[in-house]
């Protein structure tokens, strides 16, 4: 990405602007960006509605930030509700809160608090969650590291290594989830097939699970088993069948 | 077609690979999304590859992936030109075209002492397409034509030439692969060649 030759741009308020090709970007109030945006940073803190494309090396967010096009960027910072219409390119993403992808994720590094939303497929070398997922295709990652917190889904798993968790709770999450009985009891994974060389995993739901070495941990509930190495399984989990291949 | 397919669980077994690494090798592009052809069976549902294809592709990767990166191995698989280029004499001394090849080719465009490596590409189809008998050196220069004006709005995605002939009269055309086609029952296909697979030999050649 060639920077020189291009300005930098800095809007507070509440403005509509063209995308076009900037240098630094910083933009803070209800902001509109009626087109592509190409800039070499850009600091969003707001509310912020985008009609085409956004490109950029680093993204930050602070706010909700709706874009229509695809987003691409090398690292990404996001603190709220970012909320993509096409698929998101980026290699470094760091999210907080909500994340929510029409199209594809194609990423190196994923790490994520909070609520994440994919209606195509999601794929990155590592990607560590802590709260919900959902990702419509599949997730293809080489380390998957999760702790849930609410009901997380995927059509199909596949990896290197996945780690599945219940996420710990505080005496606060205890309670919230005394009152709002629709997530109580619902902590739990639900997939197709999960397929990997190194698979641990608790409290999923998955027709398949195939891999070298599998443990299926507590409120596991699994139809098959396929395994090479090793294969275990705690007490408090339902195994229909296993098979060594 | 079904016997054309090897399941998931089976390439395994031939291959020796572990899933992760297929999937290592899907995310990095090594073996391309229309491979992955699913399937209901009395399992459920069942991932299955063109038997021909991927066993050719997992070879492959398995002899590289000690020379080069799964990025560069990614650049030899991709449709996509390299910035390669070839003066003329290397043309023919590393066997990418036969010298009467290049000599048609050099009263087509007049002398080219450096072939940058699109050039490299359609005269390796030429090439291919003469030598196999199958075409006339007009109808060579009408697949050049061809390749010269449209090849590059495929933009990385892989593609076919397909020659046809009705009658005596022959015509060729580029489609994006892979993709069925038919015609009515006077036509013939003379030669079809897929241009990926070209890119990907000349890649590996050139190193």
């Amino acid at each position: 990405m060639s920077a020189n030759a291009r300005g930098d741009l800095k809007y507070s308020g509440i403005v509509t602007i063209p995308g076009g090709s900037y240098d630094h970007v910083s933009l803070d109030g209800v902001v509109t960006i009626d087109g592509d945006m190409d800039s070499t940073d850009i600091k969003m803190n707001g509310v912020f509605k985008g009609i085409g494309k956004l490109k950029s090396n680093t993204v930050s967010l602070n706010g909700t930030a709706t874009f229509e096009g695809i987003v691409e960027a090398v690292d990404m910072s996001l603190n709220g509700d970012f909320n993509i219409r096409d698929s998101l390119k980026v290699d470094d993403i760091y999210a907080e809160g909500r994340l929510s992808v029409k199209g594809n994720i194609v990423s190196k590094k994923l790490n994520m608090h909070g609520i994440m939303k994919v209606s195509g497929s999601c794929e990155a070398d590592n990607f560590d969650l802590r709260g919900t997922f959902t990702v419509g295709e599949m997730l293809n990652a080489e380390d998957i590291n999760v702790d849930i917190y609410g009901p997380c889904g995927a059509k199909e798993i596949g990896c290197g290594k996945i780690i599945v968790r219940k996420g710990e709770r505080n005496l606060i999450g205890i309670l919230a989830d005394l009152f709002s009985p629709l997530i109580y009891g619902k902590t739990h994974l639900t997939a197709e097939t999960i397929e990997g060389d190194d698979i641990n995993v608790e409290h999923t739901t998955a027709k398949v699970i195939r891999g070298n070495t599998v443990a299926i941990g507590n409120g596991c509930v699994v139809d098959l088993v396929e395994y090479r190495a090793d294969f275990k399984k705690s007490a408090g989990a339902r195994v229909m069948k296993h098979v060594k291949i | 077609m079904d016997e054309n397919l090897i399941s998931k669980k089976e390439l395994l077994e031939i291959t020796g690979i572990s899933y992760g690494a297929l999937y290592r090798w899907k995310r990095k592009n090594l073996i391309p999304e229309e491979w992955f052809i699913r399937k209901s069976t009395f399992t459920g549902q069942e991932t299955f590859f063109p038997r021909d294809k991927i066993l050719e592709r997992v070879k492959k990767i398995q002899d590289m992936k000690e020379d080069l990166s799964l990025d560069d191995l990614a650049g030899v698989f991709s449709p996509n030109l390299a910035a390669k280029s070839l003066s003329k004499e290397d043309m023919v001394g590393r066997n990418i075209v036969n010298r009467s090849t290049l000599d048609f080719l050099t009263r087509l465009y007049g002398n080219i002492d450096v072939f940058p490596f699109e050039k490299i590409v359609y005269a390796r189809i030429l090439d291919k397409a003469l030598q196999s008998g199958d075409i006339s050196l007009d109808e060579g220069k009408l697949m050049l034509e061809t390749l010269e004006e449209h090849y590059k709005k495929f933009e990385g995605k892989s593609c076919q030439l397909v020659f046809l002939r009705k009658m005596g009269i022959s015509t060729c055309f580029l489609v994006s692969s892979p993709c069925e086609f038919y015609f009515e029952p006077g036509a013939r296909i003379v030669s079809s060649i897929s241009v990926g697979e070209c890119i990907e030999d000349l890649k590996i050649k050139l190193g």
